[in-house]
């Protein structure tokens, strides 16, 4: 790079910014939003508008369970009868990343995770309602790591609108 | 206008000057362009093995994958404005469907990229590309990062920018993808009681894109240098089923293509910073 060439391009410059004046661009304003509620917010959305995918639960943990997914989509799962009272079965997570997941409700209904060997997977928050929408009758986050896991749903509802969210650092990339 | 007039005469002065010896140019390419297969710590068992997203776990052999040179091209022609296009991959649009990590499935069965849908929904395919430099690429390894430094020598045809031009795609072409292993699951011992040995070759036959804004002007400073890497994703044998996906030591069409679309998630990217003049 020639010292002649260097001299131009600053003397274009310097005239340039003269001649215009300050453009700056401002890239990556910094919006802080609250991802817990961008999350609830968009459970309010989907359960509502959908769009909707209907799958059938199974009585046992197997390879058979159907699968959802934290992908904008509200799942309509269909209950069998329970040995007891009410209706109750799987569907599995098949989980990409380690991270928090959040499932949404739209009725009552009591969740218990597995993992792939059958261990218990604590659920770390629940709740009946959220400030959002009243469409949600339960929100329940958990923990989970990178492999397949159960879903035990369970309640008085032959079918439950099950939305499913995956909650990363930065939230918003979808 | 003002400004227009002291940037043609500063264009036409250093044109001038550019035109009276070798060695100097509008600006140049500096940097370094590398490769990785680093799945996180939770992707990996205590003895090395890939966790996949449905409980199997894979000790990769051999993994090779076909990588061309990085391709810095110009657009030529009427670049249509393809980020005024509004595109939502929620809500795709016609021959369109499926959009999720960056890529939608198209009627005609290819997955384009968010990108490439802006630009055909622009109208830009009448665009031609012309490649300005090459650039090389190391060769990918398991776990651990392959650099080359990208200097005079390393530049096809050359790292200096001669042209007033701007650069705004970095494409990194792929081939076929070869891998070997062993298969194991932890979840479903009636249909997959033993550890497996597996063979594929995947024809991925695209070229990763990342879209630069590259100009070379007498407004820019002289040296752009550039950090490409490619990450092979960690989700590359997510979602296959392998009981019913195996037909000997090798996989269904439908797997294959499934490693492929998963392959597509890796990360290409391309960060650019600009300086006075390379470091020594």
């Amino acid at each position: 790079m020639t010292d002649f060439r260097k001299l131009l391009s600053a003397l274009v410059l310097t005239l340039s910014l003269v001649a215009c004046g300050e453009d700056e661009v401002h890239e990556g304003d910094d919006h802080d939003h609250d991802p817990v509620v961008e999350l609830n917010e968009e459970a309010c959305e989907h359960l509502v508008e959908g769009p909707f995918a209907a799958v059938s639960a199974v009585t046992e943990a197997t390879q058979a369970a159907p699968a959802v997914a934290p992908d904008h989509r509200t799942y309509t799962v269909a209950l069998p009868e329970a040995e007891t009272d009410g209706y109750a079965g799987y569907v599995r997570v098949d989980s990409a990343e380690a991270a928090d997941y959040l499932f949404f409700a739209d009725v009552s209904v009591n969740i218990t995770v597995t993992d792939a060997e059958g261990a218990e997977v604590e659920i770390e928050e629940s709740a009946t309602s959220i400030d959002e929408c009243t469409q949600v009758k339960g929100r329940h986050v958990v923990e989970l790591g990178v492999g397949r896991y159960f879903l035990h749903l369970s309640g008085d509802s032959e079918t439950v609108n099950l939305l499913v969210e995956e909650m990363h650092d930065d939230h918003g990339d979808h | 206008m003002k400004h227009r007039l002291l940037a043609s005469l500063g264009s036409a002065i250093l044109l001038a000057a550019c035109a009276t010896g070798p060695g100097s140019g509008w600006g140049e390419i500096t940097g370094e362009i590398s490769t990785g297969f680093e799945p996180p710590a939770e992707r990996l068992t205590d003895d090395g093995r890939l966790k996949t997203d449905n409980s199997y776990r894979i000790r990769i052999d051999t993994l090779e994958v076909e990588l061309g040179d990085v391709q810095l091209l110009a657009s030529e022609g009427a670049v249509a404005a393809a980020d005024d296009v509004e595109f939502d991959p929620a809500d795709p649009p016609p021959g369109y469907s499926n959009c999720h990590a960056g890529h939608c499935h198209a009627e005609d069965g290819s997955l384009p990229t968010y990108e490439e849908i802006r630009q055909r929904l622009s109208g830009a395919d009448s665009v031609t590309e012309r490649t300005l430099v090459t650039l090389p690429t190391p060769e990918l390894k398991i776990g651990s990062r392959q650099v080359v430094s990208v200097d005079e020598s390393h530049c096809e045809p050359s790292c200096l920018i001669d042209d007033m031009v701007t650069i705004d795609t970095a494409a990194l072409p792929v081939g076929h993808l070869h891998l070997t292993g062993v298969v194991e699951s932890i979840v479903d011992s009636e249909n997959f009681p033993e550890a497996v040995g597996f063979e594929v070759e995947v024809h991925i036959d695209t070229s990763l894109r990342e879209t630069l804004a590259l100009s070379f002007d007498p407004d820019s400073l002289p040296v752009a240098e550039l950090g490409g890497h490619f990450s092979l994703t960690p989700r590359l044998l997510d979602g296959i089923d392998w009981p019913t996906a195996m037909t000997g030591a090798t996989l269904s069409e439908e797997a294959l293509e499934q490693i492929r679309e998963n392959f597509l998630e890796s990360e290409w990217h391309v960060d650019v910073r600009w300086k006075e003049a390379i470091e020594e």
